[in-house]
């Protein structure tokens, strides 16, 4: 396979094209970890199933064009998985989605990413790329604020959004169909808004709802 | 063995995987880890006069290895062990337990760490109420120090 770089076109989450000084900074942000030597995967598949025109090994990739249109891939090289995820026009995400996660935020959290797969490696510690990529997932597709990423010493990835004044909203990526949160809301006269559990991904956002943590999450 | 009172500030160490450079704290820092009694903190005022005397003895002191990501949070005893009481109704005590000069499993020598203190009657790791106390004692945290000493600039 050959690299063919120059065909890749990046949008935004309205499907506008960056302009290529834009482009060309977050290929340089995105693609950040290349131990000397090191190997991956050739191929890999996006969360359809489809196979993408890359070969991460060897820091190549290609767009892949089908019916769908050409695809941007992004992603990072780690001790602990090939590749992060992708996104791009031709999504083959369930119609009517959109992505969220701008390239600037994208870029801050792989770097995040990056730092604690690096620490946990250091370290011994286990790092669970499922929970990592039901992460990224999330954030994709909802239109939240950047949350602090924590490593917890279960390997699972967290995600917590704060305010002062004791505020809280964490979320444990489990890695499969649930995630756990717990909720300190505010407290009021009658006592304190307080709440932990399981739900879905999907239900993150609903949840902040009802905590009354709607703004510290998420971007209306 | 001494209870801490309340006007009495901690010190926690806290790996890079829950904190960010930013300061902000995964309630998971502040939690009972499995297999723990309780969670092991390092009573400030033990440890030297001023902040710098603080942190400097402590970074002596501390038996695992510091990394620059690491952080020593400060926490006030009474507003922790209040917030936690309002908050969860638990009941918990700083005690300075203080350890020994020692020798290490790998052969290292420990310098005794006076000021070494275990937070009783936290719940038990992995349960509902371990994650939100956690929570509510990382709401606590007054300050932040850096667990490595920076490199010193070349002059």
């Amino acid at each position: 396979m050959s690299a063919r770089t120059s065909n890749l076109r990046l949008v935004d989450n309205t499907g506008r094209d960056f302009p290529s000084t834009a482009a060309t900074q977050i290929e340089r942000n995105v693609w950040m970890v290349e131990p000397s030597g090191a190997t991956g995967p050739t191929g890999a598949s996006n969360q359809a199933g489809s196979t993408l025109g890359m070969s991460v090994g060897n820091y190549h990739y290609a767009p892949w064009e089908s019916g769908g249109g050409i695809w941007a891939g992004l992603g990072t090289f780690n001790p602990y998985s090939s590749l992060i995820s992708f996104y791009g026009q031709g999504d083959p995400m369930p119609s009517g989605r959109t992505v969220y996660l701008d390239p600037l935020q994208r870029s801050q959290v792989l770097d995040r990413l990056q730092a604690l797969a690096v620490e946990a490696s250091e370290d011994e510690s286990p790092f669970n790329s499922v929970s990592r990529d039901q992460l990224l997932n999330f954030l994709d597709l909802h239109a939240v604020r950047t949350p602090s990423l924590f490593l917890l010493s279960s390997g699972n990835l967290q995600a917590l959004w704060e305010r002062e004044g004791g505020l809280r909203f964490s979320v444990e990526f489990l890695g499969g169909d649930e995630v756990r949160f717990v909720a300190l809301g505010r407290s009021t006269a009658h006592g304190h808004v307080r709440g932990v559990g399981l739900t879905t991904p999907t239900g993150i956002l609903g949840l902040a709802l009802g905590f009354d943590m709607r703004p510290l999450v998420a971007i209306e | 063995m001494k209870d801490l009172t309340a006007s009495d500030d901690v010190l926690r160490h806290v790996k890079g995987t829950l904190i960010t450079d930013k300061g902000s704290i995964s309630g998971e820092a502040f939690e009972r880890r499995a297999g723990e009694d309780a969670p092991s903190y390092d009573h400030k005022q033990s440890l030297g006069t001023t902040v710098e005397e603080q942190v400097a003895e402590l970074r002596r002191a501390f038996r695992k290895k510091l990394s620059s990501t690491h952080r020593f949070a400060e926490l006030n005893v009474g507003e922790v062990v209040q917030a936690l009481l309002a908050d969860r109704k638990l009941g918990t005590r700083f005690v300075l337990d203080g350890l020994p000069e020692e020798q290490g499993p790998d052969g290292t020598k420990y310098v005794a760490q006076p000021s070494h203190t275990l937070h009783w009657g936290m719940p038990e790791f992995g349960t509902d109420e371990s994650r939100l106390a956690g929570e509510v004692i990382a709401s606590q945290v007054r300050a932040l120090f850096l667990a490595k000493e920076p490199a010193k600039e070349p002059e």
